[in-house]
């Protein structure tokens, strides 16, 4: 896993709060606090959309933008070197991940909205026109999946929400989890191999195993 | 599932997938033996493993894009990627950006880079490209593009390179200079050949439309450009049911210029008649100024919808949607919203004045071959498009000098080759020219055999990474059109007008040898017709068709064996085209061999249901009833009909073609009545499903027709005889081979009602339009001379009768065989010709050979074979061989029986009559009476019966009693003669 290194020490924009602010919604929400949790949704959100912003401005072209990075920097900035209890650490990953979710969501759907609106660009010369947006409405169909995985399965469903929305690594998202990463292992690939069936299966669920 | 079975489905799968993959089920069934339930879930869940790009995170580009307010992280004027500088942006869309660049290295150089949007797997575009970079290379040709290099940016992102074209999107061209159609046709000429010269290299388009057809303007003149070949396969997902989404979202690409087979959700294979079919649409576009589904309509439809509009809906012909758009404006109804570059809003006076035309006029040029091009390519069913996109050039070329197209009315491409070919300059080195032919065909073959599978190998390691049926499937396709376009190269040979053009180069060789010589003028004519009497018995269609086996399908045959080991469903498509070539050919022992083997390959790796298998067992049937083996033909007919019904449904055109072939094959076996319930459904489905005026629609027409008459049911044969001319009339015109034929058949059945004053003109106009359509060397003339000869024989005019029927006879024999059928009935008609002048002797030579070569041929209980029978039979009994009579005739009564009943009694009357005399004078009386009685009975009412066949009969019956009143008086059969006299003279008054 490679960290994109910070390329400037100017204060990411709206980010006031300290680190101690963020810890301390992290263990009030491990704790239980539904409010706490609430809170630092717009939290992470803000910080991983300004940092993704601020690398594509500062940055020479052709920088590579991951959302694993994003998020290990987000975590940086928030978090800090603290060391996090792993239930606290969880639900840091758990909004970020919440957070990646609404931010490919969102954009999914804004592009679906105009895409029916019409009024495309004309074209020029064409390649796969829609490379792009197969990403998009992807991400619509998984995450409809996944939220039907979690009504049977909420643990497999979790695993694939960190690992799919935040790119961690199976032993990051171990970590994450508090669990040891053969288990993280074991849920990833049933999650997988279930989520792919069922958007195989997409419009034919009565199929008898 | 309880949770406690999901955590020990969960367990398995991890463990298995740890396993090489041949391992796993044998240790799914080992550890969990004990519960199906389990077992059955992670195999099923194992299935679905390997797709390693599934659920990978989102990175790069994508997640750039989809950020909100954060621009596309941005390549722009100024930067370097690989060896290219960016100059200028020229071009933007939804697939990414197109900039001006230049190279620098090894050449300097400009080229267009094309930068693709973030989202794909861009490993996976340069691996797909990298394995057809081989084949792109080989393309070279002024109207294509090419595509130099591919690489990633360092944002990541898949990048193509190609040759820089300035130029607008050809419709946007011809609108902005108001190109009349003329000119539209010229440029989308280009457009096609360059389209084909890709095919012949192997590579197919896949996304063919007016921004991927630019126009330049070179020297004044405008050069169309095809661009992005290469790029729509690399970039296009995996054609596998895995893949649902990209699929999906291929389609919104696009979708007016995708064919059908592409809109498939289910990873149907792709081949070049894809291409044809956008070429179509482009077609459609430049002429009409919309697309076959309105762009506008596309808009608003859901996805699901769309699918089903490109495969199901038809659209209306190109003057059709003009004339609507017209009514339309007159109406002043605007059809639908406008939108860029889309002429869908456009009134009819715009698009008229676009191309320098008036609407009604515009109209009436589109109505008709226009109409008909487009909408063959157009046609759902690919095997209805144009095979290749040069015969889709080559009819509009047609069309441009103002002849006959191939399109819609199907024969007419025929008839204006059969005409060209007739009025070219002879060509003496003919053997040469087709020698030459051959080589070049086979080396395209084996060249591209070897480019494919060099392609192969490169995909293999790709399909290793991804799974890679369904590449495996398209490729096949690509392979098969190779194979096609060998095919329609081969189609274009005729064995036996090679065979000709041979005989006569030899003899025009030997003519210049004697010149060369100065040998005297004698001399050398008299060598002349020394060779020419050398080479009299030679057959030189055989010798023609020996080079061909030897030179063309032998190597290819044995490519293929080697070639495609491994790869069975390719191997069995190639054999099965090579097989279909052969057959067409007359080759059918070499066909043997390939035809078995695509059938068994099929039959093993797709099952006995898949359609190509079924192709294969109705092909295997057509093969075996072309070698006359009428019997093994036929289980194959019967399950390739049976299991199309089950799985095409009865209205498939496949299931048509089968139900048709099975009619063919009884009819041949002469089990007349058995054919006629699959010729009717055959024909009631092709009126529904083909329309009335279709090619497969007018042949089922006349073939209903002619097993009517066949079953001597004469009235009701002529509706079906008449329907079938006056709609080739209509759709094909008077001076076409399928009109002929439908005028000889007219012409024959007036004849076998007895009119044979109205038949001649039919049968005389069948055989001059068959001359000049088809010329004097050709079968189908042949027959016409035949069939004339028939009718002036029965008219009494022996001699002209002897004239033509000899000139059927020796042609056959040249041009045929000295065993086909046609030869054959030749032979009996000549013996019956002779017969009526009295020649006996002569007839009985005939008669006999004819007899002699269709037991063979034929077997003893075909119906022609009796027909011999009986026409010997009553030649016999003209020179008084009564006992031969009764030899011959006897062990045929039974088949006689069988074949000759319903509307054909007639033949059973005559031949229990001419039975029946034989027996008087041999003094069989007993059974000649019951001979006699039995045929007296069938010929009072048989259908046509003529008063002379009751006069002969009674005759013989009064004949039969005097010589047994003779042979036994007092026996009371004498009072019985009389009771038959009384009959006769009843007759008579």
């Amino acid at each position: 896993m490679t960290l994109v290194s910070p390329q400037s020490d100017a204060p990411v924009p709206g980010e006031g709060k300290s680190a101690l602010q963020v810890t301390r919604l992290l263990s009030e929400a491990a704790a239980g606090s539904p409010q706490a949790a609430r809170e630092l949704l717009p939290l992470v959100y803000r910080s991983l959309h300004d940092l993704a912003e601020r690398k594509m401005r500062s940055e020479r072209a052709g920088h590579t933008l991951q959302a694993t990075a994003l998020v290990h920097e987000a975590y940086a900035r928030l978090v800090g070197d603290q060391n996090l209890a792993w239930d606290s650490r969880a639900h840091f990953y758990g909004a970020a991940a919440e957070a990646m979710r609404r931010i490919l969501i969102e954009h999914a759907r804004r592009v679906g909205a105009k895409k029916r609106g019409g009024g495309r660009t004309r074209e020029i010369a064409s390649v796969a026109d829609l490379a792009h947006e197969e990403t998009v409405s992807g991400a619509i169909a998984i995450d409809e999946a996944i939220e039907a995985l979690r009504r049977e399965d909420p643990r497999a469903a979790s695993v694939v929400h960190l690992r799919f929305y935040t790119g961690l690594s199976i032993d990051e998202t171990a970590a994450a989890l508090g669990v040891a990463p053969s288990t993280v292992d074991r849920e990833w690939r049933y999650a997988r191999s279930w989520l792919l069936r069922h958007v195989q299966k997409d419009g034919d669920p009565e199929v008898l195993p | 599932m309880n949770s406690a079975n999901r955590e020990r489905v969960k367990e398995l799968l991890s463990r298995a997938a740890r396993l090489p993959p041949q391992d796993r089920s044998d240790f799914i069934r080992r550890a969990a033996g004990d519960d199906p339930q389990i077992v059955a879930e992670v195999l099923d869940l194992l299935s679905t493993l390997d797709d390693a790009a599934f659920l990978s995170a989102p990175t790069g580009a994508g997640l750039a894009a989809a950020l909100p307010n954060v621009g596309i992280p941005g390549e722009g004027p100024g930067t370097r990627i690989d060896r290219y500088k960016l100059l200028q942006l020229i071009g933007e869309g939804g697939f990414g950006s197109v900039f001006l660049a230049e190279q620098t290295e090894p050449v300097y150089r400009k080229v267009a880079l094309k930068i693709i949007k973030a989202g794909m797997d861009t490993k996976q575009v340069i691996a797909r490209f990298e394995a057809e970079r081989q084949a792109l290379a080989l393309m070279d040709h002024p109207n294509i593009a090419r595509v130099l290099d591919v690489g990633a940016t360092q944002a990541g992102r898949p990048f193509f390179v190609m040759e820089l074209v300035r130029g607008e999107p050809v419709t946007a061209y011809c609108d902005r200079e108001r190109l009349p159609l003329r000119q539209r046709l010229v440029l989308f000429r280009d457009v096609c050949n360059a389209v084909q010269h890709a095919h012949q290299k192997g590579v197919i388009h896949r996304d063919l439309k007016p921004s991927n057809v630019l126009v330049t303007v070179a020297d004044g003149e405008p050069l169309p450009k095809v661009i992005d070949f290469g790029i729509a396969k690399a970039t296009a997902a995996r054609l596998t049911d895995k893949t649902l989404f990209t699929e999906m979202h291929q389609l919104i690409g696009t979708p007016e210029y995708m064919s059908p087979e592409q809109a498939e959700v289910s990873g149907v294979d792709i081949d070049t008649r894809s291409d044809v079919y956008s070429l179509g649409v482009l077609l459609y576009e430049l002429l009409s100024g919309s697309t076959p589904i309105e762009r506008g309509r596309l808009r608003s439809t859901p996805l699901a919808e769309i699918q089903r509009l490109i495969r199901e809906e038809e659209p209306p012909r190109p003057s059709l949607r003009l004339a609507t758009l017209a009514s339309s404006a007159a109406f002043g109804i605007r059809t639908s919203p406008g939108g860029s570059g889309d002429s869908a809003g456009s009134s009819i006076l715009e698009i008229a004045r676009g191309r320098r035309s008036e609407p009604a006029t515009l109209v009436k040029i589109l109505r008709g071959d226009l109409d008909w091009i487009v909408m063959k390519c157009l046609e759902k069913d690919r095997r209805r498009r144009y095979a290749t996109a040069s015969a889709l050039a080559e009819d509009v070329g047609r069309y441009l000098m103002d002849q006959p197209v191939l399109a819609m009315p199907p024969g007419r491409f025929y008839t204006m080759r059969k005409f060209v070919r007739r009025h070219r300059a002879p060509v003496v080195a003919a053997g040469l020219v087709a020698a030459t032919l051959l080589v070049a065909s086979g080396a395209t073959l084996a060249f591209a055999l070897s480019a494919t599978r060099q392609r192969l190998a490169a995909e293999a390691a790709l399909a290793r990474a991804e799974k890679a049926e369904g590449d495996a499937r398209a490729r096949a396709g690509e392979l098969e059109q190779v194979a096609r376009f060998q095919q329609e190269q081969l189609s274009g040979i005729e064995p036996q007008s090679m065979g000709l053009k041979l005989r006569a180069g030899l003899l025009a060789n030997a003519r210049a040898t004697a010149g060369r010589l100065k040998l005297a003028p004698e001399e050398a004519e008299a060598r002349e017709n020394q060779l020419a009497g050398l080479i009299a018995g030679s057959d030189f269609t055989g010798l023609s068709l020996a080079s061909l086996h030897e030179n063309f399908f032998k190597p290819a045959l044995a490519a293929i064996d080697t070639q495609f080991a491994n790869q069975p469903l390719v191997k069995a498509r190639l054999l099965q085209t090579l097989a279909t070539t052969l057959q067409e050919l007359g080759m059918l022992d070499v066909a043997a061999g390939p035809q078995n083997e695509a059938l068994a390959i099929r039959r093993r790796e797709l099952g006995d249901t898949h359609p190509d298998t079924l192709e294969s067992i109705n092909s295997m049937g057509l093969l075996l009833q072309s070698q006359g083996k009428l019997e093994e033909a036929e289980p194959y007919h019967r399950e390739a009909l049976e299991k199309c019904a089950r799985v095409l449904g009865s209205e498939h055109p496949m299931t048509l073609i089968a139900t048709s072939s099975m009619g063919v094959l009884l009819h041949g076996q002469g089990r007349l009545a058995e054919a006629e319930p699959y010729y009717r459904q055959a024909l009631e489905g092709s009126r529904r499903v083909l329309g009335d005026e279709h090619r497969d629609t007018l042949k089922s027409i006349n073939n209903l027709g002619t097993l009517l008459w066949a079953q001597g049911k004469l009235e009701e044969a002529e509706p079906y005889f008449r329907e079938s001319l006056e709609k080739r009339r209509r759709a094909l015109g008077e001076e076409h081979a399928d009109t002929a034929t439908a005028i000889n058949n007219m012409g024959m059945l007036l004849q076998a009602q007895g009119k044979l004053a109205e038949a001649e003109p039919y049968c005389r106009a069948a055989l001059e339009l068959r001359r000049r359509v088809l010329g004097d060397e050709h079968h189908l003339t042949l027959t016409s001379a035949n069939n004339l000869g028939l009718l002036l024989k029965n008219q009494g005019n022996f001699e002209e009768a002897e004239r033509f029927y000899r000139e059927a006879l020796e042609g056959r024999r040249r041009l045929l065989s000295e065993e086909h059928p046609d030869t054959l009935t030749s032979l009996g008609n000549m013996g019956t010709l002779l017969q009526a002048q009295g020649r006996y002797a002569d007839a009985e030579t005939y008669h006999r050979e004819a007899l002699e070569k269709r037991r063979r041929v034929l077997g003893e209980d075909h119906p022609n074979t009796l027909v011999s029978i009986s026409n010997l039979g009553i030649l016999l009994e003209a020179q008084g061989k009564s006992r031969e009579i009764v030899e011959l005739l006897i062990p045929a009564e039974p088949a006689a029986r069988r074949a000759f009943s319903g509307g054909n009694a007639v033949r059973l009357g005559r031949f229990l009559a001419t039975l029946g005399r034989a027996r008087t004078a041999t003094g069989e009386f007993a059974l000649s009476d019951a001979n006699l009685t039995e045929a007296h009975a069938i010929l009072t009412q048989a259908k046509g019966a003529t008063a002379r066949d009751r006069a002969e009969v009674l005759g013989a019956l009064v004949k039969l009693h005097e010589t047994w009143d003779a042979a036994e008086p007092n026996h009371g059969h004498d009072a019985k003669a009389a009771e038959w006299r009384a009959l006769t003279e009843d007759g008579s008054s």
